[in-house]
């Protein structure tokens, strides 16, 4: 479909590192078969925890690394496949806006300055025509035009999103991978950020990639959701459906896990979240476990799944689990 | 509870530049004052030289050899601060020494400055590859021999003289600086904004030169003021041993060097030029320490 | 239950220059029960981390601490020897904190660290205190804890060095635990598991604990009564219920109502407009008067106190679902 911004399929990525001294090089398989899709205008939510390759996920599509294998379609040029101008092309159809507000800017640069360097690199306009739109797209963020000739260090984290999200929409892209770009602020500072966020999906038609750890905020923001353990997808749904019939047992101690305000208070609370708490630690990347990555947390394990690496398994319409027992589970 | 409105600025009405922020902090420290308005005085002498000596720094007056400083005129010439064996005005050989003393420093640490924040920047860019494998080495190599033997051997290739006194200080300050620029080249590397400029399609000129080099600039421009007056040690230290500047030349280290045997006969002779290495080499580093301490805090924000 | 075990009366802590200090925190007042569970939350700039260092006695110069009554179980800190409350600190007043990696020296084994601070309370013979240091673990559900016992900080996962922390807090039995974003830095499971951990402690041997934090849902959980923050001020205190059902100050109103969860359905996220002020931009009245959507004229000139609404407090002249002010 030519309508899809972004497509993976089978996208792996495997480091090397040092095993230490006189030891043979060890590999974290950072990522394992991670097979996506994106429509324009829509948000993909990828959802894990520390370890489960989201950033590296996110560096893959922002071509700042090669995979190891798989491929990856933008906008319906194959990116792994394209030569150095071909990919210097793609570059004004991908940005990224990162998660730490306070190193996502050059202290060095006025912001004026850093929103004009996308247009400087990329395109012919002259010195007025790039501070023009510079100046306009500033205001477009929510920031007064007296910002323009400021230096990072003179905004708040919320105020420096704002400047990170406008210069990752300079070249006016299609798709923006957004890394945690409301975990680093203060909850009130993140509403206004989604809410900016929202507004300018639905003002320019971008698609964007949203990384997060919080499924509340994915709840909103999302209208497709993917799980991702160990670098590994376990499940993929459109997002109403994930949030109330998740097949995975990962992503059902997820969203038990997550505190709410509204739910039960009190020790009854605190007895939910303890029966639902996964046991164990995450496995070590560089030694998963063996065919079901989940399986040494899982409460619901069995001996095959020692055995087999379970594929996405389809579970309706657009949803699909990564578990050999999610018709029994229930 | 509005939606979405423009943000009040809550900033004051102009904010400082970063240079006049800057001159606020440095102006707090009185010792990095004092050295900044010696090495004022230092640059107006070094200009005004040929205007401020009273008399010629090669001119000998055969009348009036080693005589002491004082105000009382000596064959019609008052000599302030005395003469020297050959009978040379001593305050006016070290006014013209200042031109030569201020020149060591500005040509050593420019040349060492611009090749090492080259090789350091490509040392950090190329980490793990080829091209940082040999800067470092070399460097390393270069760090293993003692910076004064080094610099010996370097005018006993090229010969002496003090231009090229100034090339083997030059040389030798050079792994200083190459560490110190790949250590701050990899720290930036790592943040976010680096990888900002790459989407934005940035190539690795731009990204050394317009993105990565400004951020490594504080530790780079306070080792530079150290620099100048690890400079003039060294370069007093090669005149002293005669490889630096030659005779009649009015360059510190060799007046240093040439007076050794009036130590005890005509102490002025010695003490002065060597006052004056104490007094510039001081100047410079309080200034130094005062950069450091006026761009430290930047670097934190 | 007669005297508190924690008593702060008007806290405040300045920073700066004494003509235009930074009041991290101003009017701070609360207390704590034995046995009670009371969250603090605010955003960045509420004064609630600063507050709870001050209480430890944890504010160096030049930071400026002020209170009008500052009392651990009846007995007043500010008037003790400083030797005193350094022998409070890590026995009957513990605190943990938000970053585990740097909170634990990483040059020495976790065995080391837990038995150092047994032997400054405690004292007792190698043998003894290692095996005390192996319970603790033990009874902070670290899996494998004999290993552990002689491992080093870097080789801790984030959720295993705040239990280690966790130990080293408990190790002496306080009465008092203030528990400074502890599961902030952790993953959301992670996070359950540590929760629990802590009720479950707080439980069993009948500790106070106050738990700041930024996140809602957090203080929903766990806390008994709760202290809202803002601008280095109590803007509003309330038992938990109170709080969630009905919030009286027009902040946490606005707090809960921009929690992605309320809202869902929604399109936009309600949100307040603005920022928290600084230090040189603090409105003469009300702290919250410029962002507030219920402002009235007497709120931008006369600061409010702390007012009784219903079994709440709130610092506002015009409590929400409550009579004004007189």
């Amino acid at each position: 479909m030519s309508d899809l911004v972004l497509a993976t399929d089978a996208l792996t990525k495997r480091y090397e590192v040092s095993g230490g001294l006189f030891q043979p090089k060890a590999t974290v398989r950072a990522l394992q078969d991670v097979s996506l899709s994106l429509a324009a205008g829509r948000t993909l939510a990828v959802v894990g925890e520390s370890g489960c390759g989201k950033s590296t996920l996110a560096r893959q599509i922002a071509m700042l690394e090669a995979p190891t294998s798989g491929t990856i379609t933008i906008g319906g040029v194959d990116a792994t496949a394209a030569d150095a101008a071909a990919r210097r092309a793609l570059r004004r159809t991908v940005q990224m806006v990162f998660q730490n507000p306070f190193a996502s800017l050059n202290p060095r640069k006025k912001v004026g300055t850093a929103l004009e360097e996308p247009l400087a690199i990329n395109t012919d306009l002259g010195k007025s025509e790039r501070e023009e739109r510079g100046r306009a797209m500033l205001g477009r963020v929510g920031l007064s035009p007296e910002h323009y000739r400021r230096y990072p260090h003179m905004f708040s984290g919320g105020q420096r999103q704002r400047v990170a999200i406008a210069r990752a929409l300079m070249l006016e892209p299609r798709l923006v991978i957004a890394d945690e770009p409301v975990s680093a602020l203060d909850v009130s500072i993140q509403a206004q950020v989604l809410n900016l966020l929202m507004d300018l999906q639905d003002e320019t038609g971008v698609a964007y990639v949203f990384i997060s750890h919080n499924l509340a905020v994915v709840e909103l923001i999302a209208d497709e959701v993917i799980v991702m353990y160990l670098g590994r997808v376990m499940e993929r749904a459109p997002k109403a459906e994930l949030f109330a019939a998740p097949r995975h047992p990962y992503t059902r101690a997820l969203l038990a896990s997550t505190p709410r305000v509204d739910a039960t208070r009190g020790a009854a609370a605190l007895a939910r979240a303890a029966a639902s708490a996964l046991s164990g630690e995450l496995p070590s990347p560089l030694a998963p476990p063996s065919g079901c990555v989940f399986r040494t947390r899982c409460p619901f394990a069995i001996g095959r799944c020692a055995e087999v690496v379970p594929a996405l398994e389809p579970a309706g319409a657009a949803h699909a689990a990564a578990c050999i027992r999610q018709d029994e589970i229930g | 509870m509005s939606a979405m409105s423009p943000l009040a600025s809550t900033m004051p009405t102009a904010p400082p530049s970063p240079a006049a922020e800057l001159w606020r902090d440095f102006r707090r420290n009185r010792g990095a004052v004092i050295g900044l308005a010696v090495l004022a005085l230092l640059v107006v002498c070094a200009v005004f030289a040929n205007v401020i000596a009273p008399y010629s720094p090669s001119e000998q007056y055969r009348d009036a050899t080693l005589v002491r400083p004082s105000l009382t005129p000596v064959g019609g010439h008052v000599f302030v601060l005395g003469t020297d064996e050959v009978g040379r005005d001593i305050l006016s050989r070290l006014i013209h020494g200042t031109r030569l003393s201020l020149a060591i420093g500005i040509v050593s640490v420019g040349l060492s400055l611009s090749l090492g924040v080259l090789l350091g920047l490509v040392a950090g860019f190329y980490r793990g590859r080829l091209p940082e494998y040999v800067v470092m080495r070399l460097m390393d190599v270069m760090l293993a021999l003692p910076s004064l033997l080094l610099a010996v051997a370097v005018v006993a290739v090229l010969g002496p003289g003090l231009a090229n006194a100034m090339y083997a200080i030059a040389i030798v300050m050079l792994p200083h600086f190459v560490r110190l620029t790949r250590g701050a080249v990899l720290t930036e590397l790592a943040k976010d904004y680096v990888q900002a400029s790459r989407l934005a399609g940035a190539g690795t000129w731009r990204l050394m030169f317009d993105t990565v080099l400004p951020n490594c600039a504080a530790p780079l421009i306070v080792q530079a003021t150290l620099g100048f007056s690890s400079a003039i040690l060294d370069a007093a230290a090669l005149g002293f041993l005669g490889l630096g500047a030659q005779p009649p030349t009015p360059e510190w280290g060799s007046m240093l060097a040439s007076a050794l045997e009036f130590i005890q006969s005509a102490w002025w002779v010695v003490t002065l030029p060597g006052l004056a290495i104490l007094v510039t080499v001081l100047a410079f580093n309080l200034t130094g320490d005062g950069l450091r301490d006026a761009l430290d805090p930047k670097l934190k924000t | 239950m007669s005297v508190p075990l924690l008593e702060v009366g008007r806290l405040s802590v300045e920073f700066g220059s004494t003509d235009m200090p930074l009041r991290a925190a101003s009017d701070v007042s609360f207390t704590v029960d034995a046995g009670e569970v009371v969250g603090i939350v605010g955003e960045s700039g509420s004064g609630k981390s600063v507050s709870a260092l001050a209480v430890m006695g944890l504010i160096d110069a030049p930071g400026r601490v002020r209170a009008e009554r500052l009392a651990f179980a009846g007995r007043d800190l500010q008037r003790m020897p400083e030797r005193e409350r350094r022998s409070l600190l890590g026995g009957d007043m513990a605190m943990i904190f938000q970053d585990p990696v740097t909170s634990l020296n990483p040059s020495f084994t976790v065995a080391f660290q837990l038995m150092e601070t047994i032997a400054l309370h405690e004292g007792g013979s190698r043998k003894a205190r290692r095996a005390r240091a192996l319970k603790l673990l033990k009874d902070v559900e670290i899996p494998d804890a004999e290993r552990r016992l002689h491992a080093f900080p870097h080789q801790l996962s984030g959720g295993m060095s705040q239990r280690v922390m966790l130990a080293m807090a408990i190790a002496c039995n306080p009465r008092l635990l203030i528990a400074d974003e502890p599961t902030t830095a952790l993953d959301v499971t992670v996070q359950a598991q540590m929760l629990a951990l802590l009720a479950r402690l707080q439980k069993e041997r009948g500790m106070a604990l106050v738990l700041i934090t930024h996140d809602l849902g957090v203080i929903s959980e766990v806390a008994q009564r709760v202290l809202v923050m803002y601008a280095g001020q109590v803007v509003e205190s309330a038992s938990a219920e109170d709080l969630f059902a009905q919030p009286r100050h027009p902040y946490t109103e606005a707090l809960l109502a921009s929690l992605p969860e309320r809202n869902a359905g929604k399109r936009r996220l309600a949100s307040l407009a603005g920022t928290v002020p600084g230090a040189f931009d603090r409105p003469a009245g009300c702290l919250l008067s410029p962002r507030c959507p219920y402002v009235q004229e007497r709120c931008r000139v006369e600061r409010p106190e702390l007012f009784e609404v219903g079994t709440s407090r709130a610092r506002c002249f015009y409590p929400l679902g409550a009579a004004p002010q007189p």
